[in-house]
């Protein structure tokens, strides 16, 4: 009797203990600013097993995606809160200068008129260069406009332009804060379809709902999986006593 | 499986400041000059189980996504919201509501300076204007017992007439005081706030001038708190609570069913 069937089935439920992890971490993240939620997907891979059936039972490996798509706009009515409308990002930089892309538009602005966000990495401009607002005694916080593009003024005077940038090609790397890694830190390609919306905070893309429906899935094939193993397991003492016998 | 444990734990304690923060919220609704605070979260640091682009077998295939796993949520920030709250009209002609940016200066037990918008002033024995905490109003506004009739322009003058001379005197000038970041200053209770490194130094001036607010006498400035949408929150929270413990139990329901397969 091949082990061809226990190891599917292991690898089958420890997919499924993956998937759960995932699933609570989009739950954990239900109201988080920018989240994108993360899904589950099987990878087959070429290794594993010689015969043809091995390969088709459990030659999968856990992989997750992220599903970009929008939250919905929550309005803060904070002059520097801004959530993003289409594809694209913005990119904040750290002391070191490493660069992450976000779509965490959750901005402050620092005593020396720096837009830092809540970990005081600077939000950079289409030319990938900090913005600093001249903050003089005047600026009057209320009257901060910022323009779909992304210029921030006061009244007629020009105070910045935030840089959208579009989704770089490839993988990007969470390392949380709603942040991603592009690959290779390449800087990415301005997004011209890319809109700014004002004292809106875009939302966690999870649906509680979705999340739960999968899990209840999850749970049931994980539960089928361990009966399905347990039963192997019994044949094999009913083998072995059958052969005692 | 024990991972998603502690993710979802993660995820409960942020909705449980989020039902904190709404708390003081709402316990703050009549509070004059309150402004609301709200809760952002944010997603927690990802533990890179595989690297994307790494060999993943001898044949030389690559993986081409990599295994990040996430590791839950936390509160990333509670940021005090300084939409202005409604304007209500009030009989005491103490009363002076800012209309725009700024906050009163007041002088805190421990001599440092704390900032309210709270204007329900009051006059103390020794006749100086003071806040409902007792708080003095600084640059101090002192007022002799003989005072008739007081106004307040937007500007901040407060004149008087007193018994003897109905002529109306400028008695003294009142200023307001603004921060570039205002998210950043602290709150110490007792609705005032203090400034931080975050928040920046204090921007003084006479109200009007700068971009600083006008006052407006004979008015109180209610909480920005809308309970309406405090209460929207709450559900929010408690549902996302709710779906968040759900998850610890169908973690804790797949740990015994894979504990049960050892007999």
């Amino acid at each position: 009797m091949a082990d061809y069937a226990e190891i599917a089935l292991t690898r089958s439920m420890s997919f499924l203990a993956e998937t759960q992890a995932a699933i609570s971490n989009n739950l954990a993240n239900v109201d988080s600013t920018g989240y994108k939620r993360r899904v589950s997907q099987a990878l087959p891979v070429s290794t594993g097993f010689a015969s043809e059936l091995g390969q088709r039972l459990g030659s999968v490996a856990y992989q997750e995606r992220v599903d970009w798509s929008s939250g919905s706009l929550t309005p803060t009515g904070e002059p520097l809160h801004i959530a993003l409308q289409g594809d694209g990002f913005l990119l904040v930089q750290n002391e070191s200068g490493q660069q992450y892309l976000t779509r965490n538009g959750a901005m402050q602005v620092t005593p020396d008129g720096r837009l830092v966000n809540s970990v005081g990495e600077q939000f950079l401009d289409p030319d990938g260069a900090p913005i600093s607002l001249s903050v003089d005694a005047g600026l009057p916080r209320a009257e901060i406009k910022i323009a779909p593009d992304g210029s921030i003024a006061v009244g007629d005077l020009s105070l910045g332009q935030l840089g959208l940038f579009a989704k770089p090609e490839g993988i990007l790397t969470p390392v949380g804060q709603s942040r991603y890694r592009a690959p290779n830190n390449a800087r990415p390609a301005l997004a011209p379809d890319t809109r700014v919306s004002q004292s809106n905070l875009e939302r966690s893309n999870v649906d509680a709902l979705t999340e739960m429906v999968h899990m209840i899935t999850v749970q049931r094939g994980f539960d089928a999986s361990s009966r399905a193993l347990m039963g192997l397991g019994n044949m094999k003492t009913q083998f072995i006593q059958a052969m005692n016998s | 499986m024990l991972k998603s444990l502690y993710t979802t734990a993660t995820g409960m304690k942020a909705q449980q400041t989020m039902v904190d923060t709404i708390a003081n919220n709402i316990a703050n609704v009549n509070t004059a000059g309150f402004k609301r605070s709200q809760v952002t979260f944010e997603d927690l640091l990802y533990l890179t189980v595989q690297a994307p682009g790494l060999r993943v077998d001898a044949s030389g295939s690559y993986s081409p996504i990599g295994l990040q796993i996430g590791s839950g949520s936390r509160v990333s920030g509670t940021t005090k919201i300084y939409t202005p709250g409604v304007l209500e009209g009030s009989a005491n002609n103490l009363d002076v509501a800012i209309e725009g940016d700024g906050f009163f200066q007041v002088l805190l037990p421990d001599g440092s300076v704390g900032f309210t918008r709270d204007g329900q002033f009051s006059i103390n024995a020794d006749g100086r204007l003071v806040t409902s905490t007792g708080y003095v109003l600084t640059p101090e506004v002192t007022l002799t017992p003989d005072v008739a009739e007081l106004s307040i322009d937007q500007e901040g003058r407060v004149t008087i007439s007193t018994q003897g001379n109905p002529t109306p005197t400028q008695v003294a000038q009142l200023q307001l005081a603004k921060f570039i970041n205002p998210a950043g200053l602290l709150s110490a209770g007792g609705n005032i706030v203090t400034e931080t490194a975050a928040s920046g130094a204090p921007i003084v001036g006479q109200p009007g001038a700068n971009g600083l607010g006008t006052l407006k006498q004979g008015f109180i400035e209610r909480s920005n708190v809308e309970i309406v949408n405090e209460l929207v929150s709450l559900i929010v929270a408690q549902r996302a609570y709710e779906v968040n413990s759900r998850a610890i139990q169908t973690s804790d329901q797949m740990l015994s069913t894979a504990t049960s397969i050892v007999r």
